[in-house]
């Protein structure tokens, strides 16, 4: 009986030790079609950094997006997403599916080197384009 | 004929696209999606239509040639004063060059500023165009001059230009003196300008081309057959709110 108490004591203190269950999810159980965490290559790390250092609140989370390599994720309430080709024509020719990305909305899909940055303000919480303006020119060229 | 069917298409500026549609630079927001300013200055889409006086088509993307201080702009401003051309590829930083004409009628506001040159001339803050209009400038004129129409009733703070108008501004010369917006006064002349010769029975003020010939009684002016008016020289641009 005492070893039984003692394990779920024990059990216990495990579970407050200050990791969560969001923090360390248990081993995979991950869904098919749940997108992959973001994994920013070096490109895109430098724009979301020149994003975040123009004052943009940017949060990129998992690597849905209309290309192979991408980031997605939100700029204040702006859906955004970032996708890498394997040079600066394929990225040219990437603002169309970008657009299309965009949908029924206002948006914008540009090619900036390598690198197709696509926005959409779904939540039309951006009604005079304020902020896709000061994303699309804190963007590094 | 063609300014009812202009202003058709510009009463049905502003509907509802099914699609994109793709502008660069500034312009209003269609009033369905709140009205007001769109601040996106590279290229972007929406979901409403451009109407074909307000916009030029720039490399398929619409590129709004109206007055944004109509429309609650707050940015940086440059008054011009009649038609004048726009170098749109510099203003949106394109390359291939792309001159488009403002056929707005006396002074207003764009958010840019022309490029150095000979083609404009800064008099009292406000951008005159004083070069000679290539032959495009008559021949698409009458299509777009019915923006006029879409500003004369609009009131919002438009700029005010009491400037001796330079020699050469389009707004007086042989064959494309209309639109400048030419007040002739007696002691208050608002724009005087120098070797304007105002003929008795040969004068044409047409509504909305904003030429006001305003004579008060004493001391009067006398408007006679080849008379000149070259009186002012008060340089003063000030934003006035009201009607032009």
């Amino acid at each position: 009986m005492k070893t039984a108490i003692i394990c779920l004591v024990v059990a216990a203190c495990g579970k407050d030790d200050g990791s969560t269950s969001e923090a360390k999810p248990a081993e995979p159980a991950t869904k098919q079609d749940e997108p992959k965490k973001a994994e920013l290559s070096a490109a895109r790390t430098a724009v979301v950094d020149a994003w975040k250092k123009a004052g943009l609140s940017a949060t990129l989370t998992s690597s849905a997006g209309f290309g192979k390599a991408c980031s997605a994720g939100t700029i204040d309430k702006l859906d955004v997403v970032i996708c890498e080709y394997g040079s600066a024509d394929e990225a040219k020719q990437a603002e169309q599916p970008g657009l299309a990305w965009v949908g029924s909305t206002t948006g914008a899909a540009w090619a900036e080197g390598k690198l197709v940055i696509a926005v959409a303000d779904r939540k039309k919480s951006d009604p005079h384009g304020k902020t896709i303006n000061q994303l699309m020119k804190s963007t590094p060229k | 004929m063609i300014l009812v069917a202009m202003l058709g298409t510009s009463a049905r500026a502003f509907a509802d696209a099914k699609q994109q549609v793709s502008y660069i630079g500034i312009h209003p927001v269609a009033k369905s999606d709140g009205g007001g300013i769109c601040y996106i200055e590279g290229p972007h889409v929406h979901m409403y239509e451009a109407d074909k006086l307000q916009y030029r088509d720039h490399r398929g993307a619409q590129f709004f040639v109206g007055d944004p201080v109509a429309y609650g702009y707050d940015g940086p401003k440059k008054a011009y004063k009649g038609h004048h051309p726009i170098h749109v590829e510099l203003v949106v930083g394109t390359p291939e060059p792309d001159v488009e004409f403002c056929y707005l009628d006396g002074a207003h506001f764009h958010s840019f500023a022309p490029p150095p040159g000979a083609e404009f001339e800064l008099a009292g803050d406000a951008y005159f165009y004083v070069a000679e209009p290539p032959p495009i400038y008559l021949d698409t004129r009458p299509a777009f001059v019915g923006i006029n129409a879409i500003y004369t009733p609009l009131v919002y703070p438009r700029p005010s230009i009491t400037v001796v108008a330079p020699i050469g501004w389009i707004g007086v010369r042989a064959g494309f003196g209309v639109g400048g917006g030419v007040a002739v006064r007696g002691p208050a002349i608002g724009v005087v300008v120098p070797g304007f010769v105002v003929r008795g029975p040969k004068v044409k003020i047409r509504a909305g081309i904003d030429v006001r010939v305003i004579v008060p009684p004493p001391p009067s002016v006398r408007i006679n057959v080849g008379v000149g008016i070259g009186i002012g020289g008060g340089v003063k641009v000030k934003s006035k709110r009201g009607r032009r």
